[in-house]
């Protein structure tokens, strides 16, 4: 077990690294030199000339990227462009509706698709199974912010039971709190719960053709037993395989929902730096969420090996 | 129905040295029955073609102010209502079928020519296989908007660079899926024989893996074509996307949201033509994949 | 009266295709006494697993149902009752053995839970105390270092060991009959003699029923106390073991004892086969379903189908047998 979480964390290294290149290259693509804009429009050539040296731009490329690696290594991610802010300070001061919006939002989803593509792969020709999956092919076909003015316009201008936008933090009270996200989660889960309906659809519908299934129902188990103790334990890895592979589009949808419901997060921030041109933020941000990305998905091979014991050795 | 398949294919066989023109007839007015969704998907995303092409001839100026007929319900003179400059929603919706299509279209070309390669590359050449797809997992571990905005955002908003920014996070997955079928491909036995006989790398690719791995990249690439129209009203909508004057749902959707409350049909009417285009498209995929592989019904991960 | 423990009463199984219906299982009776062992023979695709599900009420109802007959098992008839006392049955009075031991457990829970479940599910103990009867289980199935395989997961067994597994499971709760659908077929052969001695010794220390299905006559030979031969579905002919190898009827019967005979004479010969195919299900006609294949075919059997007949113990379904003893010869 050790071993393979070790070898898990160890293949997460060159990804994470790859990301990392990546970003760095993205800046370099940009057009003009990043020197004059870090100094703002209003600095002399001297100044540029400053930030230049003080940022290291007149080094080689390599001795760039390895210099810069270090310092986002050390957590310092530099200063704002647009508000002087250090990167990191920023980032804290935005976390918390980003963490609890996507927290929400998995636990929608899970809750909802998990049920409903068990249902539909159990009754395959029943109305929740129609339903679900014609939900579902709607759901990767509707961009998330429609669905969230869909929502706006009908629950919280029409039946004014939510709240159009804007953020109520932890400190005014828990409930205000989730009350304040509860239209941003159901938007941004939709497409979630399509993804995972799907999956849990098929990977139930496999698991009922197993053999071991059959001999559930030789002990004379109830189903509900057999649903919880071998149908769903057998269906979990696909399942939990999309929920990590659907974090990045949870993570991107964030960026979209956040700017809908004028949310002060951490999707909100991005898109606001990435119009301002605001490049520390910008690769931070970046970094921060691929990072998140992959940590999620070594949580999820790491959850593998509990669900599925031939994995461990 | 499936016994009715079953006797039209047996007779089509039996007849095939007279093969007439009356029965090839009679097979594609059976194939709407055969393959509904299919037809019907295919049949949706050609009207909505036809409109792009002919929306110069059929509507008037999509720029065209009234300031006096502003925020207008739908009626007959205005089907799809007016919005906050009086121009016709109708008008620019039509137009705005043009952008997404072309978007559409361009980047599933693009994400196919590119993520075909990457994936053949990496499933028939084992030296590149691990560090061609670690780079391809890093691109996917960046959310796909994003990485779309950033590109835009910072390269400047022009056709080329929206194109390219929507196709980059969308090439790893055709990559791995391209991947995946050559690896099972590889494994055939009359590839083997073809590589063990000294053929030709590149004949072998395109005469026997290419053809094999067509039917899974055809799938992806309508999937590609759908999100990519979707991803496209998101960089127009959060203002990364095609500049502002020209009329596309994105850009529509996005003027129309101070407006939700009094005139929502200059959200909705663009919102629900998006809708249709991508959903025809993604209907199609399924309809597609089904078909080639009937055993995967009803989907399992793109 | 001394009723028998189950017995099957003109069962029909069929499946539904669509509009149509095809009966795969037609008119099979037979009975099984306490602590007897029944064998019912067959080539694949005759219908016997079809008959043992639907004993134990498994058959998929999406596809199959039974279409006539009664099976009346400690008294009751199982096809009339419902799904919940059924599924109270299944495990605890009726279990049953499949044929695949790779895939009938399920890999991701340890082995001695699997057992375990039977008994909490049925007689409602705590899964601690469950756990204690699986040691003793794992040991009467002669599985090694019980304590130890319990914690273990289904591939981390061999093939052999995993259907002691399931036979453990299967008599955890001392059932009344116990079907063993081709327990041993996807063992290697030093196994399943072993397997096979195993189920015979727990039938006589539990005096359990056994419904054993087997396309091996070898182990019809050595199990059996009473054989059931299936041909296309229906009954070809039934009699005590002995009498059966001693007097087949049925030239379907002697076709499968020829085939078995020659194997252990060590003839060089060419083995004697049974020519042609059994027949499709969907194609039979009203003539016997065998005439096809059969070497004493006579006018008589391509019109009308011969009924099952001959005394309470040896019967068959051939029209040979009713022209007389001379044929036999």
């Amino acid at each position: 077990m050790t071993g393979y979480v070790l070898g898990r964390l160890f293949a997460a290294v060159p990804v994470l690294l790859a990301v990392a290149v990546f970003v760095f290259l993205l800046l370099s693509l940009v057009p003009g030199d990043p020197a004059a804009l870090i100094a703002g429009d209003f600095a002399s050539p001297q100044q540029v000339e400053a930030v230049r040296q003080a940022l290291g731009l007149d080094q080689p490329l390599l001795q760039r990227f390895l210099s810069w690696m270090g310092r986002m290594l050390r957590g310092d991610f530099g200063l704002s462009l647009f508000s002087r802010i250090p990167v990191s300070q920023l980032i804290a001061q935005r976390i918390e509706p980003t963490l609890i919006l996507s927290l929400m939002t998995i636990v929608i989803a899970v809750l909802f698709a998990v049920p409903l593509g068990l249902v539909a792969a159990y009754r395959p020709k029943g109305v929740v199974a129609r339903v679900t999956m014609a939900g579902a092919v709607l759901g990767f076909s509707v961009p998330v912010f429609v669905v969230a003015f869909a929502l706006v316009y009908t629950l919280a201008l029409g039946l004014r039971w939510f709240p159009v936008q804007g953020y109520k933090p932890l400190s005014q009270g828990a409930w205000a709190a989730l009350h304040s996200l509860v239209l941003p989660a159901i938007s941004l889960s939709f497409l979630y719960i399509a993804l995972i309906a799907r999956v849990t659809r098929a990977a139930v519908l496999e698991v009922l053709r197993e053999d071991y299934v059959r001999t559930a129902h030789a002990k004379g188990l109830a189903n509900r037993k057999i649903v919880s103790r071998h149908v769903l334990s057998n269906a979990a890895v696909p399942i939990i395989t999309v929920i990590g592979i659907g974090f990045a589009a949870l993570l991107g949808g964030v960026v979209v929902t956040e700017t809908v419901f004028s949310i002060p997060g951490l999707g909100r921030l991005t898109a606001d730096s990435i119009l301002r041109r605001d490049y520390p933020v910008v690769q931070a941000l970046i970094l921060l969420f691929a990072g998140v990305y992959v940590v999620v998905n070594l949580a999820v091979d790491i959850l593998y090996a509990v669900f599925d014991p031939r994995i461990r050795y | 129905m499936t016994i009715i398949t079953t006797s039209d294919a047996t007779s089509s066989e039996d007849g095939e040295k007279r093969n007439t023109s009356s029965d090839r007839f009679r097979r594609i007015i059976a194939f709407p029955l055969r393959q509904p969704m299919l037809a019907a998907s295919c049949g949706l995303l050609f009207a909505f073609s036809v409109l792009a092409l002919a929306s110069p001839w059929i509507t008037g100026d999509p720029a065209a102010l009234d300031p006096l007929g502003r925020l207008k319900a739908p009626s007959a003179d205005q089907p799809f209502g007016t919005d906050q400059v009086g121009r016709s929603v109708l008008d620019r919706a039509l137009w705005g079928t043009r952008v997404s299509l072309s978007v559409g279209i361009s980047v599933a070309m693009v994400t196919t020519m590119i993520g075909v390669a990457i994936g053949v590359v990496a499933g028939y050449f084992r030296a590149i296989d691990t560090i061609a797809m670690r780079a391809m997992d890093a691109v996917m571990a960046i959310p796909a908007i994003l990485l779309a905005i950033a590109l835009v955002a910072l390269i400047g908003a022009s056709p080329f660079v929206i194109v390219t920014a929507i196709a980059v996070p969308e090439i790893p997955r055709m990559a791995r899926v391209v991947r995946a079928s050559v690896l099972t491909l590889r494994e055939r036995a009359y590839v083997e024989a073809a590589i063990t006989c000294g053929g030709r790398t590149t004949t072998i690719l395109r005469r026997h893996i290419l053809p094999g791995a067509a039917g899974p990249i055809m799938v992806q690439t309508t999937y590609v074509f759908a999100s990519a129209m979707i991803l496209e009203s998101i960089l127009s909508f959060l203002g990364a996307g095609t500049p502002p004057d020209v009329p596309s749902w994105g850009n529509m959707m996005s003027e129309g949201r101070q407006f939700l409350q009094i005139a929502p049909w200059i959200l909705g009417f663009p919102a629900l033509m998006l809708a249709a285009t991508v959903l025809a498209a993604n209907l199609m995929g399924d309809a597609l994949r089904d078909m080639l592989d009937p055993s995967l019904q009803g989907g399992e991960l793109r | 009266m001394n009723l028998p423990l189950l017995s099957v009463e003109n069962l029909s199984v069929s499946l539904d295709a669509g509009a149509a219906s095809v009966p795969l299982v037609r008119n099979v009776s037979f009975s099984i006494d306490r602590g007897e062992t029944l064998c019912l023979v067959g080539e694949s695709g005759c219908g016997k697993s079809l008959t043992a599900l639907a004993i134990i009420g498994l058959l998929n109802r999406e596809v199959m149902q039974v279409s006539s007959g009664r099976i009346l098992f400690e008294g009751r008839d199982l096809i009339s009752l419902g799904a919940g006392e059924m599924r109270r049955l299944r495990g605890d009075r009726i279990a049953i053995v499949f044929q695949e031991p790779m895939t009938s457990l399920n890999p991701v829970q340890r082995i001695g839970r699997q057992i375990a479940e039977v008994i909490v599910e049925h007689r409602g103990v705590s899964e601690a105390d469950a756990l204690k009867q699986v040691l003793r289980l794992l040991d009467l199935v002669r599985i090694p270092d019980a304590a130890r395989r319990a914690q273990e997961f289904p591939h981390q067994l061999s093939g052999g060991m995993r259907q002691r597994v399931m036979i453990a499971m299967a008599l955890a709760l001392q059932p009344a009959l116990l079907i063993a659908d081709e327990p041993t077929t996807a063992l290697d052969v030093t196994i399943q003699a072993q397997v096979l001695t195993l189920i015979d010794d727990l039938r006589r220390e539990f005096d359990t029923s056994v419904l054993l299905i087997t396309h091996d006559l070898g182990v019809v030979a050595e199990m059996a106390d009473r054989v059931v031969v299936l041909y296309a579905g229906s009954v070809a002919e039934q009699a005590d073991v002995d009498d059966l190898f001693d007097r087949p009827v049925h030239p379907y019967t002697r076709g499968l004892l020829g085939a078995i005979r020659q194997l252990n004479s060590g003839s060089r010969d060419r083995l004697a086969e049974i020519p042609g195919n059994v027949p499709n299900p969907v194609s039979l006609d009203a003539g016997c379903a065998f005439r096809k294949r059969c070497a004493s075919a006579m006018p008589i059997c391509h019109s009308e189908r011969p009924p099952l007949q001959g005394d309470g113990l040896h019967r068959s379904a051939c029209w040979l047998a009713k022209v007389g003893e001379e044929v036999m010869a």
